[in-house]
């Protein structure tokens, strides 16, 4: 594991270095880091509302050239439609074509004055007069002969056509009915009717209305025409001429045209155009500057320079017109420029629709310079930008270098106190404590880290000193209890063998106490020559109560067997002794049994104690006896115990312990378990001692526990029936 | 450190006690215990379903109990004892003097 290890060693050098270096280092950092963070919040809070200022102003400028746009076309549009109203005006029309049809009656009118007044003389007759008349009124033509004039009577519905040069199908009386004759006043009204009308009212007058138009192509119909018609009276008939006033419309469309085409503005540079609707692609009307445009179809692929240059551009203003009435295009067009037409340049322009004629009056302004204001705009936004982060990284040097030639001067103010605390802790590490305290001085801090260090210095010693002194009494303590469990210990028999002398039994005990006094113990003597008592005992608790306890009961156990009573006697009596007055509810479970050397017959009785285990060596076999289970001895006053008997086979084997030995515990704080503790009685040889048997436990026992602390006192007794004269081994 | 209990409607205290009844738990086990018979009137049943480990700290407990409600003339009794306690209480003698029950059941109807 390299990598770790390498890491750690940059940590320990960095933790080596000494606190100016670290503050110097952290102080250089946390200035560069408040820089930086200063200036990008800083560039970023300024490019933010750069870019929302720019965007803005976009967004105005834009604004502004459409509000203009919209003002012009709307300057332009007013001129078409004012001078469409005017050509489609009666009065208008009456103005505009009158004084030429007023001269031409007055032209006609004087020819049949003329006749009249030779009527009157009496040089010719009225008839000859009226034929004259008519003769020469036939011949009169103007606008290179178009224009002509015709005579009527007053005769209504069946007016009388007296003359008419055109068609002379017409002359005679008119026939009435035919439909094309109610095309007057825009209402239907009989066409003769009218002229005689405001003949009757006014002597002269206009009458308009729809008639067919001859033509070089042949007849056109339904061309609106208006007609001048006098009364002559003398003679009542109605002289007229008309004229097809779409001539009038044309002169006035033409006098448009060349109105919008004279209009600019922008000192000369901004201009109108008008194109039709006309599908797939409109036409061109009139184009100020690109006059050869005029009169024609725009498919040119050129104009495909709408919507990103995908759309023909004269679409584009059909389309919105045609959706909205008007509407704005963004495109490119060619910018004039000193050299020529030469740069493509985005344009805006604005269209609008000028629905009776199906023309779109447009104009466009360049938007290039918006774009170039934003460029400019955005430069010197980079360069305010760059002059801040310039004079931040300049102050921030200056604060460094003033910080450094500070920190330069106040080093020795800081460190020459704490280099002094420094001495004296070494000499305090050298010397100990008996070096005294430090003199204090310096900084807050430093002060106050010296007076903590000779608190210290102090408590250290107070600390020192008690400790000695407790430490003295616990060896005092301790040393009295260890000699109080070697007294205890002292009073259980522990010479083995112990009784040589006698081959039909064997007995061996084995305790092993825990570190503190505890409450095991065992004994065993002869009552008689051939009664053998036997006993086993555990006190619950430890320390000091426990040993006392069991040291009482130890000795009553013994008074009280040496008597000559049984077992169930001797616990009753031993129970009887301890449950008075027992406060503590202490209590000792304990096995008492009393064999009969001769026989191997056992009388026993159980306080409460595990069960022993009997081994039989003739079978190997090993099991736990079912004893009496008496209760548990002194802790209930007046109890009588049951006894107990069974009888040892030569080679039978008891084996009692406490339980210590099953509640041995391992570090996985699992027990060392009856069961087990049966186990490792059945692995063993058949002939192994008692002795040996013991110590083989004890062996495993240990093995289990393996580091755990040994929590309990640990107590065998393993006791062979051999029979008389028959011992093994 | 507090032990479950419910008091049934005769008046009996029915105590839960924790899982190991050792040295170290006894004397906190004790104490709850006789503040719960002082503070009460009934005999007490000492639930061990959920105890697995008895010692002798354990047994003295249960000895001191049974000594103080003995003196009140009211009686101890258990029930619901794992295998691993009820060996303790064999061993120990405890089931010659007690009332021993399967379930709480039991017991109360003992108790009662």
């Amino acid at each position: 594991m390299p990598k770790p290890a390498i890491i750690r060693m940059k940590l320990l050098k960095w933790n080596k270095l000494k606190i100016r270096t670290q503050a110097a280092f952290a102080a250089i950092a946390i200035i560069l880091l408040s820089t930086f963070v200063l200036v990008t919040i800083t560039v970023m809070a300024i490019r933010e509302k750069s870019a929302s200022d720019i965007q803005q102003y976009r967004v105005e400028e834009i604004a502004k050239k459409k509000r203009g746009l919209k003002s012009l076309v709307d300057i332009a549009y007013e001129t078409v439609d004012a001078n469409y109203r005017n050509a489609r005006d009666k009065e208008f029309l009456e103005k505009y074509y009158g004084v030429r049809l007023h001269n031409i009656i007055d032209l006609a009118e004087a020819v049949l004055k003329e006749k009249a007044a030779l009527v009157k003389e009496g040089k010719i007759t009225i008839e000859e007069a009226q034929k004259e008349a008519k003769s020469s009124l036939r011949k009169m033509r103007y606008d290179n002969g178009t224009g002509y004039l015709w005579i009527n009577d007053l005769s209504l519905p069946a007016t009388r056509m007296l003359m008419h040069p055109i068609d002379l199908s017409l002359e005679g009386p008119i026939n009435w009915k035919e439909k094309r004759w109610y095309c007057a006043d825009g209402k239907g009204r009989y066409l003769f009717e009218a002229f005689i009308d405001i003949c009757r009212r006014k002597g002269e007058g206009f009458v308009d209305y729809i008639w067919d138009k001859p033509s070089s192509e042949g007849i056109i119909h339904n061309v609106p025409k208006l007609s001048y018609v006098r009364l002559f009276k003398e003679w009542g008939w109605i002289i007229g001429t008309g004229i097809y006033v779409d001539d009038a419309m044309q002169d006035a469309m033409a006098k448009t045209i060349a109105d919008v085409k004279k209009m600019r503005y922008d000192n000369g540079s901004g201009y109108f155009w008008i194109n039709d609707t006309g599908t797939p692609f409109p036409k061109m009307i009139m184009h100020p500057t690109i006059a050869s445009l005029d009169g024609h179809v725009l498919d040119d692929p050129k104009f495909n320079c709408a919507l990103g240059k995908k759309r023909n551009l004269f679409q584009a203003f059909a389309e919105v017109c045609n959706a909205n009435g008007d509407g704005y295009v963004d495109y490119f067009w060619p910018k004039p420029t000193e050299t020529g037409l030469t740069a493509e340049k985005p344009k805006l322009s604005y269209v609008k629709l000028y629905k009776p004629l199906g023309w779109i009056i447009g104009t466009g302004v360049y938007t290039d310079g918006i774009d170039e204001a934003i460029a400019n705009k955005t430069a010197s936004m980079k360069k305010q930008i760059n002059t801040l982060i310039t004079k931040i990284a300049l102050f921030s040097a200056l604060i460094m270098l003033v910080g450094v030639v500070l920190y330069a001067a106040s080093l020795k103010t800081i460190t020459s106190p704490m280099r002094k605390l420094i001495g004296a802790m070494k000499k305090v590490g050298r010397e100990g404590l008996i070096s005294g305290k430090v003199s204090l001085g310096g900084s807050a801090e430093i002060e106050e880290l010296g007076g903590i260090f000779n608190g210290m210095l102090e408590a250290i010693s107070t600390a020192v000193r008690k400790l000695t002194e407790a430490t003295a009494a616990r060896e005092r303590i301790e040393g009295e209890l260890s000699a109080a469990r070697e007294i205890q210990m002292s009073m259980l028999p522990k010479i083995f063998p112990a009784f040589p002398h006698r081959t039909e039994f064997d007995i061996h005990a084995f305790i092993e106490p825990a570190k503190e006094v505890g409450g095991d113990f065992y004994d065993f003597f002869f009552i008689d020559d051939n009664l053998f008592c036997f006993v086993i005992g555990d006190v619950s608790g430890k320390g000091v109560p426990a040993s006392l306890f069991m040291v009482i009961t130890k000795t009553l156990h013994k008074a009280s067997a040496l008597s000559g009573v049984t077992p169930d006697v001797i616990l009753t009596e031993v129970n009887r002794e301890l449950s008075q007055n027992n406060k503590n509810d202490m209590f000792v479970t304990m096995f008492c049994g009393i064999l009969d050397t001769r026989t191997g017959e056992v009388l026993y009785a159980n306080g409460g104690h595990n069960p022993p285990l009997l081994i039989t060596r003739k079978t190997g076999e090993v099991s736990y006896m079912n004893p009496e289970h008496g209760l548990m001895v002194g802790a209930f006053e007046g109890i009588t115990y049951k006894r107990g008997r069974f009888v040892l086979a030569p080679g039978d084997i008891i084996f009692l312990y406490t339980d210590g030995v099953t509640e041995a515990m391992n570090a996985e704080e699992s027990f060392f378990s009856s069961e087990r503790l049966k186990d490792v009685l059945s692995s063993m040889k058949r002939n192994n001692s008692v002795r040996v048997i013991v110590s083989d436990v004890m062996d495993e026992v240990v093995c289990f526990a393996g580091d755990a602390t040994q929590s309990d006192d640990i107590t065998m007794m393993s006791l062979e029936f051999r029979g008389n004269g028959n011992r093994t081994n | 450190m507090s032990l479950e209990h419910v008091i049934t409607e005769k008046g009996v205290i029915v105590i839960s006690l924790n899982d190991r009844l050792d040295a170290i738990s006894a004397p906190d086990i004790q104490r709850e215990i006789d503040k719960l018979v002082a503070d009460n009137h009934g005999s007490v049943l000492l639930d061990c379903g959920n105890t697995a480990y008895v010692s002798s700290a354990g047994l003295r407990v249960f000895i001191s109990t049974s000594k103080s409600l003995k003196a009140r003339q009211r009686k101890l009794a258990f029930c619901c004892l794992r295998e691993s306690v009820l060996e303790v209480f064999a061993i120990s003698g405890f089931t010659s003097i007690f009332d021993i029950s399967c379930t709480r059941e039991e017991g109360l109807a003992k108790i009662a």
